[in-house]
C-alpha cells in the first residue's frame, strides 16, 4: 500500500472519529432536552487581582430556565449593573455595598427586580440619594466576600454593608481555605481561591466553548455533575488541611457504639468567626454592617435556615435580617417565592419583599443619615 | 453490593486486572473468582459467607458420594479445612460474634464428619441415597431455618389460637441471607443431578464452591445447572472484545430496566399498596399495573446483568427470561418467566413427583403441589402460599380445557385468529395482574383492599397512568420489536450506526433519569 493511500486512510478514519464525536454530542442533546430539559446559566466568571472570584467585567450573556430568560450585564467594575461606578462617592449619595452568591448577584432576575436594585429604588421613593454596589458573585462564600470588602469594595466608600447568608457559605468557606481558626478565631491564611478559573479564563476565549455553555442542555447538565463533585472533593481537601487547626483539630469525643458524637464542625465555628471578622471590620472602618440570612425553601410554605448552628457568642454582635421571616407573610401554597424549574433563585415577589425589608431596616438604623434626597419621598 | 452502584463499578475494575491476568490459569483463575464471589458475598455481611462455604463442602462430598466414588478422607480433611478456614478469614471481619461463629462452624464440620463416618458404614446403594439425603437435608434445613422458621412459628400459634388456646407470640431473630433460595436450588440440583447420573461429580472444591458461589449470578440467579456451568469452570474462557462489549450492552440493557423502569415505577406501587383501602380504581390499576412492570423490570434486568457480566468474563449464564408478557397461556407464561426456577420445579419436584406419567388426576395434583411449592419458595407468606396456588389453578383449568392446544390450532396471520390470540394474551395478563397482587399484598385483607378497589372504576384519568406510559412506554415498544424481530439483545442488532445511537440513548437515559440509587432488587429477598 502506498504510503499516500495510508495517509488519506489514516485521514478518513480521523474523519469519521470526528464525525463520530460531533453524532454523539448531537444524539446526547437531543437525549437531555426531551428526558431532562436542563436551565442554561453560564457562568461568567474570571480571577481577580485581589485573589478571588469576580464577574467578568463588561460582560453580557443570558439565562434561560422553564420559567424565566434574563439579561446580564456586567459594568467595568465587575458589578451586576448597567452603568459604571466611580470609585469617588458623589457628594451627598450614600453607599450602599452588597456581597452575597447568586442570590444577590440576581440570577433569574432581571437587573431591575434584584434586591440590589430594588434597594435602590426603595431608598429612593423613600427619599434618600443612594447607590447600591453590588459586588456578589455566583458561588461566593462569607471567605470571599470579606477578602472582597477588604481588598476592593473598601475603596468605594461604602456607607452600609451588607453580606447575604446562606447554607452554602458553611462548606464553601472551607472550600475557599482563605482563612482558618487559630486561638478561637478566624484569621487569613490563603493568598488565592481561584477554582478552575485559569481553565475557564482559557475556555472563555473560545468561541465554540461559549456557545456550548449558552446554549447546550447537554453541557450545563454535564457542568453541574462535575461541579457537584468537585465541590466534594474540594471540601474533603480542605476538611484535611483543617486538621491543624485549633478546634478541627480536638479529638472527636466518640459515644458507646463507636461513633463520632456530635460536635460543632469546623465549616459552622469558621462561618460564624468570618462574620464577626467582617462585623468588627466594617464597623472599624466607621460603616454599618448587617447580614441578611436567605434560607432554603423546602416546599412553597416551609423554609430552612442553618443560621441557629452558628455560636452565639461568634454572631451575637452581627446584626442580622431573616429572610424567613420577611416571607413567611407571603407564602402559600400559591405563591412562588422561590423558583422551582431553575436554581431556586429569588422570584421578583421574594426579591421586593426582602429589598423592602433591607431597606427600612437601612433606614431604621440610621444607616442613610445624611443622602436624604431634598425632593419629598414618593 | 448491588450491580448498580459505585461500590460494585469499584469492586470490578479491581477485579477485572486480576482476572484476565490470571485466566489462562484454571486453578488461580477460579480461585480468584471464589474470593471474589465470597467478598461480593461479604460485602453485605460477611458472616454469611460461612454459610456458603459449608453448603460448598457438603455437596462436594455429597456429588461424590450420590455419584458412588469413594469419599476420601483426604476429600473430607479438604472440604473441612476448606469450610474452617473460610469462617477464620470470616471471623476477622465481624468482630464481636467472631468466637461465636468459629465455634458453631467447627461444630457443624464436627456433625457431618460423623455423618460421613456413619454413612461410609452402610452399604455400597444405601450410602448413595444417604449422601443425598445429607445433601439435601443440609441444603433444605439452613434455608428451612432462616427462611421458614418464624413463619412456621407464626403459623402454630395462629392455629393454636384459632382452636382457643392462648399463646404469647415468639419469634426468633433470624436474619435471612440474600439470594439464600437460589444458592440452596443451586446446589440440590447438582447433587440430584450426580445422584441420577445426569452429570458427573468433577470438579475440584474450588470448582464447586465457585461454581456455587459465582458472583454475577450469586444473589438472584439464573439458578445454574451443573452440567451447563461446572464444564466453563473446567475451561479457560475465550474472551474477545466482542464477546465482552456484547455482555457489556447486555449488562447496560438491564440496568436500563432496573435503575430507569423498575425503581422508577416502583413508589407508584408502593404508594397504592400501602394505602390500598383509600385507592381508587384507577389508582389501584395504575398501582397494580406498577408492580406488574415493576417486578419484571427488577427480576429480568438484575438477569440480563448477571449475564452480561458472566459474559464478559467469558461465561455464559442460561436465559432467564423469554418476554413473558407476551404469553397467552399460564403455561405459556411459566415457560417464560423465570426460565432456571420453572424448569428447577419441572425437573426436581413436578417429574420426581410423577409428572404427567400416571394419569390427569395426578399431573393436577403434581401441577398444583409443584406450584404450592413454587410460591413459598418465593416467601414465607401465606400470601405467597395463595399466589402459587392461584397460578396453580389457572394452569390446571387451563389444561381441563386444553386452552394451549386450542391456540396452538390457530393462525395468528388472521383477524379471527389475532383477535383470539390477542383475547388469549389478555386474559393470560389479566390472571397474572391478579397472581402479582396477591405477591405484593402485605396481607389477605391487603390484596382484598385492591381488589376492591380496582372494582369501584372510578377515578379515571390520564394523569394517574401518564408516569407509567412515560417510563415504560419504550421499553414496551422495545419488547414488541424483540416478539416481532426474535432478536432478544436489542442492543446488539442492526447496523453499526442504529446500535450506536441505541446505546448512547439508553446510556443516557440511565444517566438522567434513574431513580434514587440505593433500591435492592426484590429477588434479593427470596
Amino acid at each position: 500500500m502506498t504510503s499516500r493511500r495510508l495517509a488519506m486512510r489514516s485521514v478518513g478514519r480521523i474523519a469519521a472519529m470526528f464525525g463520530l464525536a460531533i453524532y454523539t454530542f448531537v444524539v446526547c442533546e437531543f437525549a437531555v432536552r426531551v428526558l431532562k430539559p436542563q436551565p442554561l446559566m453560564p457562568r461568567y466568571i474570571t480571577g481577580t487581582a485581589w485573589g478571588v472570584r469576580g464577574n467578568i467585567p463588561n460582560a453580557k450573556y443570558w439565562h434561560s430556565t422553564a420559567e424565566v430568560r434574563v439579561e446580564y450585564r456586567i459594568n467595568a467594575q465587575g458589578m451586576r449593573a448597567d452603568r459604571a461606578i466611580s470609585l469617588s462617592k458623589p457628594v451627598g449619595t450614600c453607599r450602599v455595598a452588597m456581597f452575597g452568591d447568586s442570590f444577590f448577584m440576581g440570577y433569574e432576575l432581571d437587573l431591575r427586580d434584584t434586591v440590589a436594585s430594588q434597594i435602590e429604588t426603595m431608598l429612593e421613593e423613600n427619599g434618600y440619594k443612594a447607590e447600591v454596589l453590588n459586588f456578589s458573585v455566583s458561588g461566593f462564600g462569607t471567605a470571599e466576600m470579606l477578602r472582597t470588602y477588604d481588598a476592593y469594595a473598601r475603596g468605594f466608600s461604602p456607607d452600609a454593608v451588607i453580606f447575604q447568608w446562606h447554607s452554602s457559605d458553611l462548606d464553601d468557606n472551607v472550600r475557599a481555605g482563605l482563612y482558618k481558626i487559630r486561638n478561637d478565631r478566624a484569621i487569613a491564611t490563603g493568598s488565592s481561591y481561584l477554582p478552575s478559573v485559569a481553565i475557564q479564563d482559557v475556555l472563555m476565549k473560545l468561541s465554540p466553548y461559549r456557545w456550548l455553555s449558552d446554549n447546550s442542555h447537554l453541557y450545563s447538565w454535564l457542568r453541574e455533575k462535575v461541579a457537584v463533585l468537585v465541590k466534594k472533593m474540594l471540601v474533603v481537601r480542605s476538611d484535611a488541611k483543617a486538621v491543624g487547626d485549633e478546634r478541627a483539630s480536638r479529638p472527636r469525643p466518640r459515644n458507646g457504639r463507636g461513633r463520632e458524637a456530635k460536635v460543632v464542625p469546623h465549616s459552622v465555628v469558621l462561618a460564624a468567626e468570618l462574620l464577626r471578622l467582617a462585623n468588627e471590620s466594617v464597623i472599624a472602618d466607621g460603616r454599618s454592617f448587617l447580614v441578611v440570612d436567605i434560607p432554603k425553601s423546602r416546599g412553597r410554605t416551609a423554609f430552612e435556615s442553618d443560621w441557629d448552628r452558628l455560636p452565639h457568642s461568634s454572631v451575637e454582635e452581627v446584626e442580622v435580617l431573616h429572610a424567613a421571616e420577611v416571607f413567611r407573610p407571603f407564602a402559600g401554597p400559591d405563591t412562588k417565592l422561590y423558583y422551582e424549574e431553575g436554581h431556586h433563585h429569588l422570584t421578583p415577589l421574594a426579591a421586593r419583599a426582602l429589598a423592602s425589608a433591607v431597606a427600612t431596616r437601612l433606614i431604621d438604623r440610621g444607616s442613610m443619615t445624611g443622602c436624604e434626597s431634598k425632593l419629598p419621598p414618593t | 453490593m448491588l450491580f448498580n452502584s459505585w461500590i460494585f463499578a469499584g469492586f470490578f475494575l479491581l477485579f477485572m486486572p486480576v482476572f484476565l491476568f490470571v485466566r489462562n490459569n484454571l486453578r488461580l483463575r477460579n480461585l480468584w473468582l471464589l474470593l471474589a464471589s465470597y467478598v461480593f458475598y461479604g460485602w453485605w455481611n460477611p458472616r454469611f459467607v460461612t454459610l456458603l462455604a459449608i453448603l460448598a463442602a457438603v455437596d462436594y462430598l455429597a456429588a461424590r458420594g450420590v455419584a458412588g466414588l469413594s469419599v476420601s478422607r483426604r476429600d473430607k480433611a479438604k472440604a473441612a479445612v476448606f469450610t474452617v478456614g473460610t469462617t477464620v478469614v470470616c471471623a476477622l471481619f465481624i468482630g464481636a460474634d467472631a468466637l461465636w461463629l468459629i465455634q458453631i462452624t467447627t461444630a457443624f464440620v464436627a456433625l457431618l464428619l460423623v455423618a460421613t463416618f456413619a454413612i461410609g458404614r452402610a452399604s455400597a446403594d444405601r450410602q448413595r441415597r444417604f449422601w443425598l439425603y445429607l445433601s439435601i437435608g443440609a441444603n433444605l434445613g439452613i434455608l428451612a431455618y432462616f427462611k421458614y422458621a418464624n413463619f412456621f412459628l407464626a403459623s402454630v400459634q395462629d392455629a393454636l389460637r384459632a382452636v382457643g388456646w392462648e399463646v404469647d407470640t415468639f419469634t426468633l431473630s433470624i436474619i435471612l441471607p440474600i439470594g439464600l433460595s437460589f444458592h440452596v436450588f443451586q446446589g440440590v440440583s447438582r447433587t440430584v443431578d450426580c445422584y441420577r447420573g445426569v452429570v458427573k461429580p468433577e470438579g475440584s472444591l474450588t470448582t464447586v464452591a465457585t461454581y456455587l458461589a459465582f458472583f454475577p449470578q450469586l444473589v438472584a440467579g439464573p439458578i445454574e445447572r451443573a452440567a451447563h456451568l461446572i464444564p466453563q469452570f473446567q475451561t479457560v474462557r475465550p474472551i474477545s472484545w466482542q464477546l465482552f462489549s456484547s455482555g457489556a450492552l447486555l449488562f447496560v440493557w438491564g440496568m436500563y430496566q432496573k435503575v430507569v423502569v423498575a425503581d422508577n415505577v416502583a413508589p407508584i406501587a408502593n404508594d397504592v399498596f400501602a394505602n390500598a383501602s383509600t385507592a381508587t380504581g384507577a389508582t389501584a390499576v395504575a398501582g397494580v399495573l406498577a408492580f406488574t412492570l415493576q417486578i419484571y423490570c427488577d427480576f429480568c434486568g438484575y438477569s440480563n446483568m448477571a449475564r452480561g457480566l458472566a459474559r464478559c468474563l467469558g461465561f455464559d449464564l442460561m436465559a432467564n427470561f423469554d418476554l413473558p408478557y407476551f404469553a397467552r397461556t399460564p403455561s405459556e407464561f411459566w415457560k417464560r418467566w423465570h426460565i432456571s426456577l420453572s424448569t428447577w420445579l419441572r425437573d426436581y419436584l413436578y417429574v420426581t413427583l410423577g409428572g404427567n406419567r400416571h394419569g390427569s388426576r395426578t399431573m393436577y395434583r403434581n401441577l398444583m403441589l409443584t406450584m404450592l411449592l413454587g410460591g413459598l419458595w418465593h416467601g414465607a407468606a401465606w400470601t405467597f402460599v395463595v399466589w402459587g396456588a392461584f397460578h396453580g389453578a389457572i394452569q390446571v383449568v387451563y389444561r381441563v380445557l386444553k386452552v394451549d392446544a386450542l391456540i396452538s390450532r390457530v393462525k395468528f396471520a388472521s383477524a379471527k385468529g389475532l383477535a383470539i390470540h390477542g383475547f388469549a394474551w389478555m386474559s393470560t395478563m389479566v390472571l397474572v395482574m391478579i397472581g402479582w397482587v396477591f405477591f405484593r399484598a402485605t396481607s389477605f385483607q391487603n390484596a382484598a383492599d385492591i381488589f376492591s378497589a380496582v372494582l369501584r372504576f372510578d377515578g379515571y384519568s390520564w394523569s394517574v397512568f401518564r408516569p407509567l406510559v412515560a417510563f415504560a412506554g419504550p421499553l414496551i415498544l422495545v419488547e414488541v420489536f424483540q416478539r416481532a424481530s426474535g432478536r432478544a439483545e436489542v442492543l446488539s442488532v442492526g447496523p453499526f450506526i442504529l446500535r450506536y445511537t441505541a446505546t448512547v440513548l439508553v446510556l443516557m437515559t440511565i444517566a438522567l433519569i434513574s431513580a434514587p440509587p440505593g433500591q435492592e432488587f426484590i429477588y434479593f429477598d427470596f
